[in-house]
């Protein structure tokens, strides 16, 4: 188990603030950010690259803190790879058990089955130079299992990559992180690697954790408006508690012209008293286009108003809709079977439904 | 004119120019004095002493320049600036003024104290080598230094955090990748205390047969007018020191690719 305990550092004028994690033994943990939001700096700090100002890191319950980088027992793959090209593939791979004095056959073979189980067994005598990126990549996990560490730190290892390949990767490394029970912090920008990839997901935005929770959730319930800026959801309303009752929340969103009503469970933070102000969001995937004014199943949620915009886009379409008597642009994430099925065009008068367990309220 | 052609242009303007220089020296050439003065017990102790010399220098300011280099491409320290400035001092002082100033150093008492209990350098073969080598350290430690900034620090944490101690990441990883550099840092430190001549003059003096470098021979030569011998020194000179390069460069391009 890796454990951070408010960890803060500094690089110039940037500051890490304040960060604590767990990583459970075995699992994987995403920390997902953008550019510039200290991913970086957060793991060179776990590894001792950058000094603390304060705060702890402590590996399977032993503090770590002060340890030389060498005797962290915590391997590093950095977004470059850092593959050392006068070397070849082979003792790229065995360096860390060539530097720990390891020379026993047991090992030899942990690291022959982890090469066949990726795919480079027979890349061992090539050099870094002649190797493809997806090979690379391959190359830099194994060489940082091979050294025998289980804790992994992963900064952002595929962005390189084109889709294809990265996706291919991401079924290698869940492969190997169960196979050796390695227990993994990666930080990367792609929201689909970190949720696929991850058992839980931390987002970091401007040096600090914003919100930590297994993926779903993560997913579903953005902790704050942040949160869910970052997740690219641009859905997101003002709003104040009308009633609330045991099971439903009704929300009075002015800018959408309409009442909604949100299942208990959809916030983090419910509020508790009518009155209370509070922020509405909602996926643009998970908005219903209607061309019928009122199906019989819907029974709230339903907004009436006009196409107003289609980008096509390929697999899914982005639609923007303006409820009726409002200047509110809701986005609507449509996959293409659909937008053919509904044969939309742009002025047309349509409705919207929001399910319920797909509101969010922050 | 394209750039690319302008460039071009100049570039073999510089080689023309010194073509030129080397060219002109065939006009005092004479085939049978060439080969008298080559094979001269003089002219041999020279060439011997020359690369004798110059290759201790340059292993020493090369040997030195490694961890210097080191500390200045990888560390922050109180009075970095303040070395790495003092680095140029060889190049802004006059070779001749960095010889009097080791001179000067050899008569005062810690000097004095060396010369008497250690090793003499002053008018003799050593100081030749200690010239050679105030003059080519600078040189040695800055090539040396560009050479590791062009190695990302990221390779070292990589290799420690698989278990490498710091100095198996630096001998094992950095020294390996920058060897290139290291061999250019050797090879221009020795060309460059090949041609040493101003410290070497001031410390060593121009003794024959005991301080005479192949610069300082040919110094010699021209101040007895003796321009015939100097043409013959010069072009043996040009040879050895274009020669070497021309071979080492190549062994370098060969062999030296990571």
């Amino acid at each position: 188990m890796l454990e951070l305990r408010d960890i803060a550092a500094k690089a110039g004028t940037f500051a890490l603030n304040d960060i604590s994690l767990a990583v459970d033994r075995g699992s994987c943990h995403v920390i997902v950010g953008a550019t510039g939001s200290g991913k970086t700096l957060l793991l060179e700090s776990i590894l001792g690259l950058r000094k603390l100002s304060r705060g702890s890191v402590l590996l399977s319950g032993r503090e770590i803190t002060n340890q030389p980088l060498e005797k962290r027992n915590i391997s590093y793959v950095p977004q470059d790879l850092a593959l050392f090209p006068h070397l070849t593939v082979e003792d790229n791979i065995l360096y860390g058990l060539r530097m720990k004095g390891i020379k026993d056959r047991e090992h030899a073979r942990m690291v022959e089955m982890l090469m066949e189980t990726v795919g480079i067994k027979e890349l061992a005598r090539r050099s870094i130079g002649n190797l493809s990126g997806g090979e690379r990549q391959r190359v830099a996990l194994v060489r940082a299992i091979a050294a025998g560490n289980n804790h992994l730190l992963l900064d952002e290892p595929f962005s390189a990559l084109h889709q294809g390949l990265r996706r291919e990767l991401w079924f290698v490394l869940k492969e190997l992180q169960k196979s050796c029970d390695l227990t993994v912090l990666m930080v990367t920008h792609d929201m689909e690697e970190a949720f696929f990839l991850g058992d839980r997901v931390s987002v970091m935005i401007d040096g600090a954790i914003r919100q930590t929770g297994v993926a779903r959730d993560v997913y579903e319930k953005p902790a704050d408006t942040a949160v869910a800026r970052f997740f690219g959801i641009r859905n997101i309303f003002p709003g104040r508690v009308r009633a609330l009752s045991k099971s439903v929340l009704h929300v009075a969103c002015d800018s959408l012209g309409a009442e909604l009503t949100i299942p208990m469970g959809a916030a983090l933070h419910q509020p508790t008293e009518p009155g209370a102000r509070c922020t509405v969001g909602i996926r643009p995937e998970n908005v219903m286009v209607l061309k019928t004014d009122r199906p019989s199943y819907v029974q709230e949620n339903l907004l009436a108003g006009i196409l107003t915009e289609i980008l096509l886009k390929g697999a899914t379409h982005t639609l923007l809709f303006r409820p009726a008597g409002t200047v509110t642009v809701v986005e609507i994430e449509v996959p293409d079977y659909a937008l053919k099925k509904l044969q939309l065009n742009v002025g047309d008068g349509i409705s919207i439904f929001f399910k319920g367990e797909s509101l969010f309220l922050i | 004119m394209s750039l690319r052609r302008v460039s071009i242009l100049f570039a073999f303007s510089t080689f023309a120019l010194f073509a030129v220089l080397v060219l002109s020296l065939l006009y005092f050439y004479r085939g049978g004095l060439f080969i008298e003065t080559l094979f001269s017990e003089r002219t041999l102790f020279s060439i011997r002493l020359s690369i004798y010399s110059a290759t201790v220098a340059a292993v020493l300011a090369t040997a030195l320049a490694v961890p210097s280099a080191y500390a200045l491409s990888r560390c922050d320290f109180p009075g970095k600036d303040a070395v790495d400035t003092i680095l140029e001092l060889p190049m802004i002082v006059s070779p001749a003024a960095l010889g009097a100033m080791l001179l000067i150093f050899f008569n005062n008492p810690l000097g004095n104290w060396i010369q008497t209990r250690g090793a003499q350098f002053v008018f003799d073969s050593n100081g030749i080598i200690l010239a050679q080598f105030v003059t080519t350290l600078g040189v040695a430690t800055r090539l040396t230094k560009a050479a590791m900034d062009e190695i990302p620090q990221r390779y070292e944490d990589v290799a420690r955090t698989l278990g490498a101690s710091p100095a198996a990441a630096f001998f094992n990883v950095t020294l390996p990748l920058c060897r290139r550099g290291l061999a250019a840092a050797f090879i221009l430190s020795w060309a460059k205390a090949m041609g040493e001549f101003g410290a070497t003059i001031t410390l060593a003096g121009t003794m024959a047969m005991k301080t005479e470098t192949l610069p300082i021979a040919i110094f010699m030569k021209l101040s007895t007018a003796d321009i015939d011998g100097t043409v013959v020194l010069i072009l043996i000179m040009t040879a050895i020191g274009i020669g070497t390069l021309y071979a080492v460069r190549m062994i370098s391009r060969k062999g030296l690719h990571a």
